[in-house]
């Protein structure tokens, strides 16, 4: 299940939850309400009619007027007041009633309690005494029942035993209020539901426009999975799900940089293996050629010794290539820096270049300027003997080749025959030889320039190459920026 | 005898070559670089073929194609260069075969001899010693005088003399006379060897090459 709809679900259970418990509520107060009106409002009219009748019966009282005098007085007044839910119970009997029973019946009052009656105080009715009511189903119908005993003047209850002398009786049927309450509440149910109805889209909506980024951003993250590591999420919101987009964005792209990174050095690497490849072939093939030729041709003796030999200079050329792609692929390694003294360096680097030079007929000249460089001694060494010998292949018989320390690094210069501009980005391309067969007489195996680019990097360093054709070339060596 | 141009530049690959080429009656000009290639070519361009290597100082293999066509000299390119490309683009304009380093010896002598064979240059007479044998109308001569072989001695002695100064298989033998699909018996191949000697008299001429072959060999001292 979707997130929007989980949480969507969530807030409309509790929205249900809520709205129902504030409807029952609602409900019931109402209900309640209603039928406390309608109650008053009985009581207030019965006691109204026990007021009216009490007043009009003093008035018109006399005493020791005759019993049925007095009957047919309280009939008389009680009718002035009286309609058709009046009902007047006097000395146990029924008068003036439309009804087909006794309200008595359901409601029977019993005023043995009542205080006797007091002239004095002028009042006929005991504030306290609240007439009482009753509601219950009455020949099927629902009926309200009000009623209170009638205190009269002590006369009247001459010659009478009974419970009650006078009661009246207000007898309301009420099936039409609980039908207005059943409505009302079938009205507060439709409009709560729709409320509800209302409520539970809005939410809907809302969760799924507040969650509508994390769809973007999860639409983003299963792009950059299928492949495609330039993709982003476009997601500005403030909240956190921007934060975490922006998070997610950074991810992607170091991800994308590491990839490409990596694609990149898997080019170089099968370049550079195409390039190794290669380099073997020639080498493989004159090895072939020769063996091939002593053991099937018919060949004199100096013919064969010079198959041999051919054999033999090409063992020794694969052997100094395959030393020079060790020394370039176990480079990985990190150099080990450490201040190193350079007089000390550039003194090996001439005792170890002096046999080539001195057979080439090229002298060498070191100017130290410097007394102390931080450096790996056996890879610059190897750096600088490589540059020397670069510059004395390129030299003529007679020539210098001069190589400068200063704070800076080193520079190797030579006034031979210089390298072409063209060529000038590609020499340290591994293979990569200006001259082929001139440098192969030479012995170059097209990795020299290489392993210096290499070495150099590893120190985070970098190469720099001046030269003019016909005047000579400048190589340095920088490794403080 | 046929003319074959080499340009290779690198030595040891182009010595050798070139001496098993002329040990077997090839007539060799080697060059190691594109432009004195060229330059040689302008004034002697009789050869019915050339060897071209395709990375090259000066006038690259690709370059001096155009050259050959002028003097109309087939083709067939020497490369280390395995990708397609460069196959394509050598067979594209035109060159006969080419074939990939490294190779054997054989394999060349044979791609050597198709082209010249297709091209109608093959020189189908050869010479050893006082014997000159004509393949195309297969007689046999010793000093003039017409020797009688059998077809199948014939055909032996055709493929010795191909291979002058070099060992030849009994295998090679066999399929060379009935083609690669055959798997013969080599030990015909050991009989008409023997006759040969004896007919011919070249008992010491024709080595056997112990596990291997023949070898029809011309001492050049």
């Amino acid at each position: 299940m979707k997130l929007w709809k989980k949480v969507s679900l969530l807030c409309g259970t509790v929205l249900i939850l809520v709205a129902g418990i504030c409807l029952t509520l609602l409900i019931v107060r109402s209900g309640e309400k209603v039928l406390g009106l309608t109650y008053s409002y009985a009581e207030q009219k019965q006691q109204a009619l026990v007021t009216s009748f009490q007043n009009m019966l003093r008035y018109y009282h006399e005493e020791h007027d005759s019993e049925v005098a007095t009957r047919s007085l309280v009939k008389y007044c009680f009718s002035q007041y009286a309609d058709d839910e009046a009902v007047l119970i006097y000395r146990d009997e029924t008068i003036s009633s439309n009804l087909t029973f006794d309200p008595s019946d359901y409601l029977s009052i019993d005023n043995t309690n009542d205080l006797p009656y007091n002239d004095t105080d002028d009042v006929w009715i005991d504030e306290d005494e609240k007439p009482q009511h009753f509601v219950g189903t009455v020949n099927g119908k629902r009926l309200l029942i009000v009623g209170s005993s009638v205190d009269l003047p002590s006369e009247f209850s001459h010659s009478y035993s009974g419970n009650s002398l006078c009661r009246i009786y207000i007898v309301q049927e009420i099936s039409p209020v609980y039908t207005q309450i059943r409505l009302m509440t079938g009205q507060f149910l439709a409009i709560g539901a729709a409320c509800i109805i209302i409520g539970l889209i809005c939410i809907a909506l809302l969760v799924r426009r507040a969650l509508r980024p994390l769809q973007t951003l999860q639409n983003a993250a299963s792009r950059i999975a299928a492949g495609s590591y330039g993709e982003r999420a476009s997601v500005s919101s403030n909240d956190e799900i921007g934060a975490l987009a922006r998070d997610f964005n950074a991810m992607a792209a170091s991800v994308e940089q590491r990839i490409d990174e990596l694609t990149e050095t898997t080019e170089r690497q099968r370049l550079f293996i195409g390039g190794v490849t290669h380099e073997f072939k020639t080498p493989l093939t004159a090895l072939l050629l020769n063996a091939d030729s002593l053991q099937n041709t018919y060949m004199e003796e100096d013919e064969q010794i010079a198959a041999l030999s051919r054999i033999r200079h090409q063992a020794h050329w694969l052997e100094r290539l395959v030393q020079k792609l060790l020394k370039l692929i176990t480079l990985n390694e990190k150099p080990k820096k450490e201040p190193v003294s350079v007089p000390l360096l550039l003194e090996r680097v001439r005792e170890s270049t002096s046999d080539t030079l001195a057979a080439r007929g090229v002298s060498l000249e070191t100017d130290c300027r410097v007394a102390q460089l931080e450096l790996d001694a056996d890879l610059m060494q190897s750096v600088l003997i490589n540059l020397i010998d670069n510059s004395s292949k390129a030299s003529k018989e007679g020539q210098t080749v001069t190589v400068t320390a200063d704070a800076e690094g080193f520079a190797v210069s030579d006034s031979g025959c210089g390298i072409p501009q063209a060529e000038i980005d590609r020499i340290t391309e591994p293979f990569y030889m200006v001259d082929r067969s001139r440098s192969k007489k030479l012995g170059g195996v097209g990795l020299g320039l290489a392993l210096v680019k290499e070495i150099v990097k590893a120190h985070s360093g970098h190469l720099t190459i001046e030269s003019t054709v016909g005047k000579g070339t400048i190589v340095r060596v920088i490794l403080k920026r | 005898m046929n003319r074959i141009l080499l340009v290779e530049d690198d030595h040891a690959i182009a010595d050798a070559v070139a001496l098993n080429l002329r040990t077997v009656g090839y007539e060799v000009a080697a060059f190691d670089d594109g432009n004195e290639a060229a330059a040689s070519l302008e004034k002697d361009h009789s050869f019915d073929l050339a060897l071209l290597d395709i990375m090259l100082p000066g006038l690259d293999g690709f370059s001096l194609f155009s050259l050959m066509q002028k003097y109309n000299i087939p083709v067939i390119y020497m490369t280390a260069k395995t990708d397609s490309e460069s196959e394509v683009r050598g067979l594209k304009e035109g060159a006969e075969d080419y074939i990939v380093k490294p190779f054997e010896i054989v394999t060349l002598l044979v791609r050597i001899e198709k082209v010249l064979a297709r091209t109608g240059r093959l020189n189908q007479i050869y010479r050893f010693k006082e014997f000159t044998l004509d393949a195309e109308n297969r007689i046999l001569t010793r000093a003039g005088e017409p020797i009688e072989l059998t077809p199948m001695e014939f055909d032996v002695l055709t493929v010795l003399m191909k291979n002058k100064n070099r060992t030849v298989s009994r295998d090679r033998i066999l399929n060379e006379i009935w083609g690669e699909c055959y798997y013969g018996d080599t030990r015909t191949v050991d009989v008409r060897v023997a006759n040969l000697r004896k007919k011919l008299g070249l008992t010491d001429e024709i080595r056997t090459i112990s596990k291997v072959g023949y070898r029809l060999e011309e001492r050049r001292k």
